[in-house]
């Protein structure tokens, strides 16, 4: 293995250079799995564009409806960041479940995204908070939402040519969120399962609700049957049974017969409501305040 | 393609020629020659490899030499000071948190980033702060304690 | 006589901590010599099958090579260890698990050598292999060793009293197979060593290993010289738990250092190293176990078959201790035990923290809970009727003349568990 190494001054730097060189570059932001790749000698482009010290991607602001997440920001960021924990707590939980310290110091939003893993812990939480991902090129910068990004296991819809730069995430007050995951222990475990859940309440009811999977199927998704089944429900323990169960059919339509299937159809229910917990608590920790 | 890198470790400015394709690890291990950081997996998986870099902590075999240059960073080696033991290098010998002492200059800079960062952390905290660092030996009880005594001491003072 | 009083139940700090917690400790991969070279393996890819041809010239050839050493370099016997000599050194006709060791390419750098061990072309014919223990005990099983004849390496067979006679009289019989499961001991230090010739033409290596002696002889053997000539350094050790008992870099570095006349060095990465070492042997356990109504054993049966994977190690001293632990801690007067070693092409098992001990438990004892629960009866109760005390014989016809410490340990695990024990009927009540 032999490539050069060029370290942009800015993210106009680093997109021209990526016009230029497209296929023939790869992106390191945190290097996580990209430093392990490179080890295996499955690296295969000549150009590696060290990123990973822009800090102009590595911000998170807030405007009158959304949340502003920079690419770089690393999950130690998140899971520290006032905004996040506040506006966007699924993100912040999930950002809290990766890895050990040491990956989320390491780790980045936008290389999460990028890497395509069935398993990443951020897809479900942004997706569920209907993230919209800010991706420049030498043409300019273009919000797409998430869900058209994901690929695949191990690739993304962005083209060669193109840089996550950041994520708007809406919020409004009335909106909760949360995050769950089952690995096999608690520090530096895949993701088995793993669910981010919102719901924007009013008069004590929702009034819409979000959820989304990861690590069941090759991308993370969606489960709209159940979303509508949130609404108009009062956020109560008692009334969550039938979601769980709703949800365990779902999983076991998606995973056919794959050998995780028996599993995780069970498991799903649990961390359901292990996401649903942390909801509640987070609601009547807002209520008191 | 060698390229410069410059590097201010445990107080002292190296300037080195360093292939792109090097870990931050491989440099400290071969090319300053501070074997304390060791390699038990190269894949972020056992922290042996933990150093301080710009006071975070992070697993030197996911790092590239180059993505830290300019930075600074502690390895084990810059603990002790003037000859005196740190205090966490202290609680770990009498608490008999080192057995093989493979995991040691991973597990010593995961406390260290801990006090660095928080002084008067929980035994929850701690168990936290070393949750990216495997010890086959320990148990980990007696780290914890090594940990948890040094917090108490500073209390104390 | 004094110093003797304060050092028994003292608290001493290690002597090697201090190097430990300054990062000075040096373990074999911390270790450089002038002119070093570098050592890569290559590995078997098949569970079984046969050399047909390997094609050396091309890693060869590459710059930065030096040598690729093959089986055609040992000068003195291609095989190791600790009881049978029964693994190659370096495997050319056949190998027979992943474990086994093809070629070792030396090169100026680690990134060399392993870049050329990949141009090594081996021609393989796969061999029909066997992964599963019991299969292998079946008569029209491959042999992993042909010239034994049979899979089995060993067979322990332990009779006392009459099991038979004892299920007659019992009030629950249950009845069941377990299984355990692989493990390594991922001791946290990979293994890595350094072999060089000093000023005598001695050959020294330096390795973290658990057998300084041993390693001397078995290298020994391989060079074909006499023992003097072979020094082994011990480093620190990172871990070893059992894994470090039999040969893994030991002759390899050996035979590189003494064919390319330099200092070689070798460093697995761990997944190397999960390839280079023994496992926990895996088990098949068979029980069948009796009880009266008070909970008192009367009958044990016990089928322990223990997969040794493609080579002996101390299989037949593991499958001894797992046959002695197969009734655990329990008086019983009517017990068949038979215990088998069992090769298979599987990774070779060998010694782990327990030694064979560690297994039988997991039989014996949900046997116990299931027996307890089948007469309504509290778990410890059962345990604390049938709990070996001075004086007792084991199951397995050892006599126990003193300190038997159990029933005082399972009196303190119940205060701990909020129990109280009743001495007399070992009747259980949980307070708090
Ligand atoms: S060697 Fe870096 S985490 Fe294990
Ligand atoms: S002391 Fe051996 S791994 Fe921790």
């Amino acid at each position: 293995m032999s490539f050069s190494y060029q370290v942009p001054a800015s993210i106009s730097e680093a997109v021209s250079l990526l016009g230029e060189l497209g296929n023939d570059a790869k992106l390191l932001a945190g290097g996580t799995d990209l430093v392990i790749q490179l080890q295996a000698d499955k690296y295969n482009s000549n150009v590696l564009i060290d990123i990973s010290r822009l800090d102009e991607m590595r911000k998170i602001e807030r405007t009158n409806d959304s949340l502003i997440v920079g690419s770089l920001c690393t999950f130690d960021d998140l899971c520290k960041s006032s905004l996040i924990v506040k506006y966007a707590a699924a993100l912040a939980q999930a950002s809290a479940a990766v890895g050990s310290p040491q990956i989320r110091n390491q780790g980045t939003l936008g290389g999460n995204l990028a890497n395509g893993s069935p398993a990443a812990d951020s897809i479900p939480a942004l997706m569920a908070l209907e993230a919209q991902v800010g991706v420049a090129s030498a043409h300019g910068v273009r919000e797409v939402k998430l869900e058209k990004l994901l690929g695949g296991v191990g690739f993304t819809n962005l083209t060669p040519h193109e840089l996550i730069t950041y994520f708007r995430i809406p919020f409004d007050q009335s909106k909760y969120s949360a995050f769950a995951k089952l690995g096999r222990r608690n520090a530096l475990a895949i993701a088995r399962i793993s669910v981010g859940i919102t719901v924007a309440m009013s008069g004590g009811e929702i009034v819409a609700g979000t959820l989304a999977l990861g690590a069941v199927g090759p991308k993370a998704y969606r489960v709209e049957a159940v979303e509508k089944m949130l609404v108009g429900r009062r956020p109560a323990r008692e009334l969550w049974p039938d979601i769980e169960e709703a949800l365990s059919a779902q999983v076991a339509e998606k995973l056919g017969d794959r050998a995780s299937a028996p599993y995780k159809r069970q498991a799903v229910k649990g961390v359901v409501s292990a996401a649903w917990e942390r909801l509640v608590a987070g609601m009547s920790l807002n209520m008191e305040v | 393609m060698a390229a410069n890198l410059n590097l201010k470790v445990n107080g002292q400015e190296y300037q080195i020629k360093v292939d792109p394709a090097k870990r931050l690890l491989d440099v400290l291990r071969e090319d300053l020659g501070l074997t304390g950081t060791k390699e038990g997996c190269g894949e972020g998986e056992c922290g042996t490899c933990s150093v301080i870099l710009n006071g975070k902590l992070v697993n030197s075999c996911l790092v590239l030499a180059l993505q830290a240059d300019k930075a600074d960073i502690l390895t084990v080696e810059g603990l002790a000071e003037n000859g005196k033991l740190h205090p966490l290098q202290q609680a770990f010998m009498k608490e008999g948190a080192v057995q093989c002492g493979y995991c040691t200059p991973g597990m010593l800079l995961a406390a260290k980033a801990l006090l660095d960062s928080n002084s008067s952390p929980t035994k929850e905290e701690i168990k936290l702060a070393i949750s990216g660092n495997i010890c086959r030996c320990t148990g980990y009880d007696q780290i914890i304690r090594a940990v948890e005594s040094v917090v108490k001491a500073r209390e104390r003072n | 006589m004094k110093e003797t009083n304060d050092a028994v139940g003292a608290s001493t700090p290690r002597i090697d901590a201090v190097g430990k917690l300054l990062g000075k400790t040096s373990f074999p991969a911390d270790l450089s010599r002038p002119h070093m070279l570098y050592g890569k393996v290559l590995r078997s890819i098949h569970g079984h099958a046969r050399i047909k041809d390997m094609h050396v010239r091309e890693a060869e050839e590459m710059p930065g090579v030096r040598s690729v050493v093959t089986a055609k370099d040992v000068p003195g016997e291609n095989s190791q260890g600790v009881l049978y000599t029964d693994m190659h050194v370096l495997a050319d006709k056949e190998v027979r698990s992943v474990n086994d060791a093809l070629a070792v390419v030396v090169a100026d750098t680690e990134e060399i050598a392993s870049k050329a061990s990949k141009l090594i072309k081996v021609d393989y014919e796969v061999l029909p292999a066997v992964f599963d223990p019991e299969t292998a005990m079946q008569e029209d099983a491959p042999h992993v060793h042909p010239e034994l004849k049979t899979n089995v390496l060993y067979h322990l067979p332990i009779r006392r009293g009459n099991v038979e006679e004892g299920f007659e009289k019992s009030q629950v019989i249950i009845e069941d197979t377990y299984r355990t499961q692989m493990v390594d001991h991922a001791f946290l230090q990979p293994e890595a060593a350094l072999a060089y010739q000093d000023q005598r033409g001695h050959l020294v290596i330096n390795v973290a290993t658990q057998y300084v002696h041993w390693d001397r002889v078995e290298i020994a053997r391989v060079l074909g010289w006499t023992e003097n000539r072979v020094q082994v350094v011990c480093t620190a050790v990172g871990g070893a738990f059992g894994g470090r008992e039999d040969m893994s870099l030991q002759p390899l570095v050996a035979l590189a250092a003494l064919k390319t006349g330099r200092p070689v060095k070798m460093i697995l990465n761990r997944k190397e190293s999960f390839a280079a070492h023994s496992k926990r042997h895996p088990m098949v356990m068979s029980y069948k176990t009796g009880v009266d109504n008070k909970g008192q054993l009367i009958a044990v049966k016990a089928k322990i078959i223990g997969d040794t994977g493609a080579y002996a190690s101390w299989a037949p001293n593991i499958l001894r201790k797992a046959a002695i632990h197969a009734v655990g801690p329990y008086k019983c007067p009517n017990v068949e035990i038979d215990s088998y070693a069992v090769y298979t092409n599987n990774p070779f098992a060998g010694a782990m923290r327990g030694f064979g001990a560690a297994q039988p438990p997991v039989a014996m004892e949900s046997q116990m809970d299931r027996m307890a629960e089948k007469l309504a009866m509290h778990p410890l109760t059962i345990r604390w009727r049938n709990a070996l005390e001075e004086g007792d014989t084991t199951a397995t016809g050892q006599f126990l003349g003193s300190s038997v410490g159990l029933k005082e340990t399972m009196l303190q695990a119940a205060r701990a568990a909020g129990w109280t024990i009743d001495d007399q009927t070992g009747e259980v009540n949980s307070y708090g």
